[in-house]
């Protein structure tokens, strides 16, 4: 049945290196909704041609919203007003481009060039170096080496707002001359996020030489890190680097006017965005952030934010696909399958993955090498993370300590997925979550979308969060005890409009599912024994939460932290098996 | 459904570009034949920066400095020549240290370029030039055998081919080096191990290129001074046929090889190019390709992993595998007349190439 689309209809554009989505959002009953989505393989052609991935997902959405939005020309209708075809915007996101070598240059290790790595890290750029102080020694071997790298970007920061001017100095004067020494086409794109003071000298001896992007100060004082005019700049930067290598997406661009970013950029917005509503909806005892984890095929991108805390960290695969062959993966993998283990089925198909990386695992066995894999890569994209934002409180030993309201997940990895239990079972073992988390599922690449579209039209996401856009794969709650296996440590109690849904007692070392229908929303009472914290307060203390119904409902993940698998093989393949079985019965 | 595509055939017309990343001269001339060796284009950077420190050298306040130049910034200058001075009661004088050019004067300092970085583009492959881009490079036009891989060690070099047959079973072993000789790309089934490459290397064969290779070599590989190509990847057991069957048609011929990594995404991957007389031959196909039936293809997945056969049909209606994951389907007919329905996106085209017309 085709769905009638209503009124100032906006279109998103979400590419990433394997799938290219096409969203379209209109109004209905006063507030927007998704009125359809469809994807098609990112096209990926000669100098990075996307228009076919682009029109191939375009062309599916057209049939599925019984909509027109691509004219006899090939071109993206666009409608001044309602008119029954065409689109009022265009916003479009990506991650499809070479990172643009970039140099960063600052003052100390633990001050601006930590900050600066944080930036860095947070956008799709290739730090090829990072000079600090000491490299001011040897200005001479300095300009050469920024000669010979010749990067796209190059990022000064330091100095609290009004101290080491003449630091400073010094490197906007090795930067005048590596300009003077560099051909034209070779001149880096410079991004001055240092002392402010220093605004005028920069402005008076680099901008007649290069581009320059002056954002206020990374660390305008100690301790103080704020990244988010800089990223803002970067975002558009590395936009423009990648129009210039591809003209499709130049072409795109044109459709989207200013809306077009990174999808790191503009997710890191959407999730900074969310934490703050939740803040304000809830009481700061259970304000405990959201943790939005993208597992593409090229890049995995963590973003998290936490009452005033944010960040976001990317970590490239498409550059380093052969070192999932290295020795610590083949024993990781080896440790998640038990007795399913053989070496040469796992070398065989970890070779098989590097050469495709958004390989379909076809047999049992493939799947399981390649769940194992997405563990593996969750809980090294969280610690990186948790290295650089301690606040995360994340470690593969204890699991994520600091707690998140809500997990959002997005990349085929994820979706693909067979069941949602075995979804559930790769998130828990992971993340290791504590106390309660609502695990939801981005299918559609919406949340940096969101992100962008916000900044035209603030309700947008505002009404497609609270939509059903987004699913829900369950609630979960992590209780941690000390008690001995089998040993009662809470009691639940979850009640619906029509009586009692479930009632029992839960025992360490358990995984627990019970089924709450899509659509209910329940009432939920939890009590812990004394000595088993759910992330409230202190340990012991309970509470009455509601809860809502749909994907698996509630999940209670009494294994412990960390979650401790059997030594024997067999018997670890067992317990899997068992922890299977738990969830989907 | 677009997927990558290897080139592995015998009569093929090859055009690679050859580019600076930065403006330079172009040292060729359109219809000029090259070797792998030959340079194609040059660009320089400058390089050599010494700081000379003439406030110091004048005893004056940096800001002085400036007046008391006697050469202009931008000018070249000989070794010993004077570049500042100051007159008074004890006129002084810095004089450059070496030959090169001044290129900025700051707080006191005079920048000297003494050197230049050199970056040479070679043409890496027999060929004609055939088209120029100016002050960038050129587009190198050559007819022959093109077999591209999926693993290198972003190495170029060139030899004369020698095929010596091994298996997983039977590796190239010690006897083996007596039939190899200097210069000489060895072709093989399956890589040697490390001390069996490291004699390869002490007898200077030029290249190495290997049907399988076990993943714990790539470490090994990647030192490895001469340039090492894998045609099929990593851990899989039996060395393709008709790849070997192209080389053992080409014995005794040179064959270049470029084995520079491309990306995840496929952008550019390893390959060899042995060249032969002009012809009326297909170009090589771009490296990602849509999937249509008739196609031969290797399979990345399942049973039949590591399989080349050809498409017979092509399904956008999803079907669930036996590990529960849906997807788009290739219906492949295997050398064993087998059919196997496998997810479209494990495959790769594999394009032998055929005669124009």
């Amino acid at each position: 049945m085709s769905k009638k689309v209503p009124f100032s209809p906006v279109l998103g554009l979400a590419i990433g290196w394997a799938n290219t989505h096409a969203s379209l959002f209109g109004i209905k009953e006063n507030r927007y909704s998704l009125v359809d989505c469809q994807k098609s393989q990112t096209s990926l052609e000669s100098e990075l041609d996307l228009g076919k991935g682009v029109f191939e997902a375009l062309h599916k959405l057209e049939k599925q919203a019984n909509y027109a939005l691509i004219d006899g020309s090939q071109r993206i209708i666009k409608a001044s007003r309602p008119q029954g075809k065409g689109v009022q915007q265009v916003a479009l996101t990506t991650s499809v481009g070479e990172w643009p070598k970039t140099v960063l240059v600052g003052l100390n290790q633990k001050g601006s060039l930590r900050a600066g790595r944080l930036l860095t890290e947070s956008m799709p750029i290739q730090l090829l170096g990072s000079f600090g102080l000491d490299a001011l020694d040897v200005q001479a071997s300095m300009i050469e080496t920024v000669v010979q790298l010749h990067p796209e970007l190059f990022i000064l920061t330091g100095g609290e707002d009004g101290s080491n001017a003449g630091v400073i100095q010094d490197w906007i004067d090795i930067l005048r001359i590596t300009c003077r020494l560099l051909p034209p086409s070779l001149k880096p794109t410079i991004l001055f996020a240092g002392n402010q003071a220093l605004e005028p000298n920069v402005k008076r001896h680099l901008e007649p030489l290069s581009r320059l992007k002056i954002v206020p100060n990374l660390q305008p004082v100690v301790g103080e890190i704020n990244l988010i005019p800089a990223q803002l700049a970067l975002d558009q930067e590395i936009i423009r680097i990648w129009k210039k290598k591809s003209a499709s997406l130049a072409a795109l661009s044109f459709f989207a006017k200013d809306l077009t970013g990174t999808n790191s950029f503009y997710m890191g917005r959407t999730v900074r965005w969310l934490a703050r509503v939740k803040g304000l909806q809830e009481d700061q005892q259970n304000q405990n952030g959201i943790l939005a984890l993208d597992l593409g095929v090229g890049t995995t991108t963590v973003s998290a934010a936490r009452g005033g805390d944010a960040g976001t960290m990317m970590t490239p695969h498409y550059k380093k696909r052969f070192e999932i062959l290295g020795d610590s993966t083949v024993e990781f993998i080896r440790q998640c399958m038990g007795s399913e283990y053989t070496q040469q089925g796992v070398i065989e198909f970890l070779g098989r993955l590097s050469i495709i990386p958004g390989i379909l695992p076809e047999t049992v066995l493939e799947l399981s090498i390649y769940q194992a894999i997405v563990r593996l890569r969750l809980q090294q994209a969280l610690e990186k993370f948790n290295q650089n934002y301690p606040w995360l409180f994340y470690g593969p030993r204890h699991g994520l300590r600091g707690g998140m309201n809500s997990v959002i997940i997005s990349g085929d990895v994820f979706t693909h997925a067979p069941t949602q239990s075995q979804l559930m079972m790769m998130l828990l073992d992971a993340i290791q979550p504590w106390g309660f988390t609502s695990f939801l599922m981005d299918r559609n690449q919406l949340l940096p979308l969101l992100g962008i579209l916000g900044g035209l039209e603030p309700v947008l996401p505002v009404h497609i969060l609270s939509s059903e856009a987004f699913s829900t794969l369950g609630t979960v709650i992590s209780p941690v005890s000390n008690a001995h296996l089998g040993k009662t440590i809470l009691s639940l109690e979850i009640s619906g409009p029509n009586g009692i849904l479930f009632s029992g007692d839960i025992q360490q070392g358990t995984l627990t599912h019970i089924d709450v229908p899509e659509g209910l929303s329940a009432k939920l009472k939890v009590l812990p024994k004394s000595g088993t914290d759910i992330g409230l307060e202190e340990p012991g203390m309970g509470g009455e939460y509601e809860l809502e119904g749909g994907g698996l409902g509630l999940v209670v993940d009494a294994r412990g932290r960390p979650i401790k698998g059997a030594k024997d093989d067999e018997e670890r393949s067992f317990q899997r098996e068992a922890w299977i079985n738990a969830l989907e019965g | 459904m677009i997927v990558n595509v290897l080139n592995q055939a015998s009569h093929m017309t090859i055009r690679r570009a050859r580019k600076l990343s930065f403006p330079g001269q172009v040292l060729v001339n359109k219809g000029e034949k090259v070797s792998p060796d030959a340079i194609i284009a040059q660009g320089k950077l400058p390089g050599g920066i010494m700081m000379l420190d003439v406030a110091k050298g004048l005893r004056l306040p940096p800001e002085e400095i400036r007046s008391c130049l006697t050469r202009q910034i931008g000018e070249r200058v000989q070794e010993g020549d004077e570049i500042a001075r100051c007159e008074g009661t004890f006129p002084r004088l810095v004089r450059a240290p070496a030959v090169g050019q001044l290129v900025e004067c700051h707080q006191g300092n005079v920048v000297l370029t003494t050197d230049e970085m050199m970056t040479s583009l070679k043409a890496g492959m027999l060929g004609e030039v055939e088209k120029i881009m100016p002050e960038y490079g050129a587009i190198i036009v050559t007819w022959g055998c093109l077999v591209q891989g999926l693993w290198g060690n972003n190495r170029m070099g060139s030899g004369v081919l020698h095929v010596l047959e091994s298996s997983t079973e039977r590796p190239l072993g010690i006897l083996d080096l007596e039939l190899m000789s200097n210069g000489e790309v060895i072709v093989t089934g399956v890589c040697p191990s490390a001390d069996v490459l490291e004699k390869m290397l002490a007898k200077g064969i030029s290249g190495i290129i290997a049907g399988v290779c076990q993943p714990g070599m790539i470490p090994v590989l990647e030192k490895s001074e001469v340039p090492v190509l894998i045609l099929q990847g990593f851990g899989i057991n039996k060395p393709d046929v008709f790849t070997m069957a192209i080389f053992s048609a080409h014995e005794g011929k040179i064959a270049t090889i470029d084995t520079h990594q491309g990306d995840a995404f496929f952008t550019n991957c390893p390959e060899v190019i042995i060249p032969q007389d002009k012809g009326d031959y297909v170009e090589d196909a771009p490296l990602r390709g849509s999937l249509a039936i008739g196609q031969e293809v290797r399979i990345f997945s399942g049973p039949a992993s590591g399989q080349a056969g050809i498409v017979t049909a092509i399904s956008e209606t999803p079907h669930a595998f036996q590990s529960g994951i849906s997807g788009d389907t290739a219906s492949v007919y295997l050398e064993d007349d087998q059919e196997v329905l496998v997810p479209s996106k494990n495959l790769m085209i594999l394009n032998r190439g055929i005669r124009a017309g």
